[in-house]
């Protein structure tokens, strides 16, 4: 089908059929437009003509591509190689310079502000009492134990069938979830460690926990652990690492002490 | 010898005045079914991107900046480096893979700290050598790449420092409301809103950069240097712990999926998307022929959306493997709604470029009239690179 179409002589749009002013730039088509010489075909179909291909030497242009195929994927593994020997440096400096912070002091703190006002919470399944700090949340408690929010970290008590504690402790270490608690390091055992009267077993750790935003952060956590009477009682404690200030790196490791002491037995 | 002349006009595939018959070894001209201009025959509108044969202007099986691929394809490279021609887009693709194995090799070795760098510098350095190889920049590199990846670095890391510390703390102490609020509203919204800092200052300051794809780069640029940032402060006690870490290579590939590749393509599509579609917005200032897809409400609704509704996911759910399946799902509907505003984004981009003689074209290497896409394949001219567009001078 040809198609008679006219252009306006000033901006070359295409002119509506019997238009007075070209409906683009406006310019009145009297004075500007002009016939459309033989009007080309509207499309109908695939017409037979195949453009050539440039010729080799004609394409790519020097300046078209600036880095070699190799360079591309070449420097990107260079540079991570690079980025992977300066990490790797990193970790062996701290490792052979010593400044993994640990706390080596064994600090077992006794004399501690009592909770300002304490709330109770009675374990039904392994008959003991805890008395802790009214300003802590409870996030969970069951017949077995109690989780607690704290100022800054978390502490959880809770029984164990376990007759020996150290064995306690061990599974409460392992049990810990990979994907939440990494890099978990033994720091120190907690020497005197006690809950209520009863003497026990205590450890020290650090670990990066990792939030639900990928969010790592440094904690310290401390399992203690006691069996009185065939019962064990385990009290979990973690707070944000804070090497430089406290001991054993919890800032609330002192609470958390002044907490095993407010363990009655059933 | 074609000669690239210096008579550039816009508007409509044929010169007022210029006769209908063209050189006898010149392609037959036909009109456009569609913008009704005269156009070299072929299986597109030089002018309107039209295919011919359908009349379809939305031409979804062929991809404004790829034509050999559809717009509803999954690509990585295709999607966020538009600017690279699609034989060129190999390499890149060679690239990404060879990083993810580097990254995999690092995590079979117990290597954990030095892979989670390497996971999370993948994409931004092959960003950064993309922005090299097409010259986005034009004559201000320092003042683009500083206003993009530079600005998104420190933002991303007094970002992190700030928001992070405080998400953790009232995780820890299990304070959950707020904390809810904090990890799927304060921070992914902020966030967004950060990453398109520095692509607004281009908006503002650089008029001269005007083409949506222009702003589709820089905001894809500002989103990976912010993520990388915030990435490498978030896991900086993982970094920093020890070398050989003890941990399933299974759990940690997951996690360095997650944190170095879906983060990283999340961001910068979202980001990417509210910057084109503003681009957009500016460039094409008729807006006859937009879809609702490429509106700044539509983009900046789904960008925000996307973050609050992945915050709120992260924070709920607490399977790990669901987790990264829904950021996966969310990662893949993004590249194709980039895709999508890319690609409309060149369409509406035709009605305004200038023709030229003939030249090669930079995706089919076919000798063709230099219009605002290529007759034979489709290509828009504008998703070429800038240095690699035919230009006067260019000979055969």
């Amino acid at each position: 089908m040809a198609a008679v179409i006219r252009f306006c002589g000033r901006c070359g749009a295409p002119l509506a059929p019997g238009a007075g002013f070209c409906g683009r730039c406006g310019t009145p088509v009297a004075a500007q437009a002009i016939a459309a010489p033989p009007s080309a075909p509207m499309y109908a179909g695939p017409v037979a003509y195949s453009y050539p291909v440039a010729r080799a030497v004609a394409y790519p242009t020097p300046r078209q591509f600036k880095l070699a195929p190799v360079w591309i994927a070449g420097g990107l593994i260079v540079v991570l190689a690079v980025i992977t020997v300066i990490v790797s440096a990193i970790a062996v400096s701290h490792f052979t310079g010593g400044t993994h912070p640990t706390c080596t002091v064994n600090c077992g703190p006794k004399i501690v502000t009592p909770f300002p006002e304490s709330a109770s919470y009675k374990s039904s399944a392994f008959k003991y009492q805890v008395n802790y700090s009214s300003t802590w949340t409870v996030r969970s408690q069951d017949t077995s134990g109690i989780a607690l929010g704290t100022r800054l970290g978390l502490v959880q008590v809770f029984g164990s069938g376990a007759s020996d504690p150290q064995h306690a402790l061990d599974q409460v270490v392992a049990a810990l979830p990979t994907s939440e608690w990494q890099d978990v390091t033994f720091v120190s055992k907690v020497r005197g460690a006690q809950i209520g009267e009863q003497s026990g077993v205590g450890s020290v750790y650090s670990a990066n926990l990792v939030g639900s935003g990928s969010t790592a952060t440094k904690v310290r956590f401390a399992v203690i652990a006691a069996t009185l009477r065939g019962v064990t009682i385990v009290v979990f404690a973690a707070d944000p690492a804070d090497v430089k200030n406290y001991p054993f790196g919890l800032p609330e490791g002192r609470e958390f002490d002044y907490l095993c002491t407010e363990i009655a037995w059933g | 010898m074609i000669e690239r002349g210096s008579d550039r006009r816009r508007s409509h595939g044929r010169r007022a005045g210029e006769t209908g018959a063209r050189p006898p070894e010149g392609p037959p001209l036909v009109t456009c079914p569609h913008c009704e201009s005269i156009v070299p025959a072929g299986d597109f509108c030089g002018h309107c991107g039209a295919h011919l044969p359908t009349a379809n202007t939305r031409r979804r099986h062929a991809f404004a900046a790829v034509p050999a691929e559809s717009v509803a394809h999954l690509a990585i490279i295709t999607t966020l480096f538009p600017h690279l021609p699609h034989r060129r887009g190999r390499p890149f693709q060679l690239a990404l893979i060879a990083g993810g194995a580097a990254v995999i090799v690092l995590a079979l070795l117990h290597l954990f700290a030095p892979a989670t760098v390497a996971a999370v510098c993948v994409i931004p350095l092959l960003y950064l050598i993309y922005l090299y190889e097409v010259e986005v920049y034009e004559n201000e590199p320092w003042l683009v790449v500083g206003a993009t990846m530079a600005v998104g670095l420190l933002l991303g890391f007094a970002f992190s420092v700030v928001s992070g510390g405080a998400l953790s703390q009232l995780e820890i102490t299990g304070d959950t409301q707020n904390a809810l609020v904090m990890s799927a509203v304060v921070i992914p919204i902020t966030a967004q809103i950060l990453m398109l800092g520095g692509p607004l200052f281009l908006y503002a300051f650089r008029p001269r950069f005007r083409e949506p794809l222009d702003g589709l780069t820089f905001g894809a640029a500002s989103a990976l240097g912010f993520t990388l940032a915030s990435s490498l402060t978030s896991f900086w006690p993982l970094i920093s712990g020890p070398l050989v870490s003890e941990g399933s290579t299974l759990d940690w590939a997951v996690r360095l999926t997650r944190a170095g590749l879906l983060l990283s393509l999340v961001n910068a599509s979202t980001t990417a998307l509210v910057a084109a579609a503003l681009w957009l917005h500016r460039y094409d200032r008729r807006r006859t022929r937009r879809h609702w897809e490429s509106t700044i409400l539509a983009t900046l609704a789904v960008a925000f959306g996307v973050q609050v509704a992945l915050g709120l996911a992260a924070y709920v759910i607490s399977d790990f493997l669901i987790d990264v399946a829904l950021l996966a799902l969310a990662t893949m509907a993004l590249l194709l709604y980039v895709r999508l505003v890319v690609h409309q984004s060149l369409l509406v981009e035709g009605a305004d470029h200038e023709i030229g003689p003939e030249a090669p074209c930079p995706e089919c290497h076919r000798v063709v009239p230099t219009m605002a896409f290529c007759p034979a394949c489709g290509v828009a001219r504008a998703a070429a690179s800038k240095m690699g567009r035919p230009r006067p001078g260019i000979t055969l």
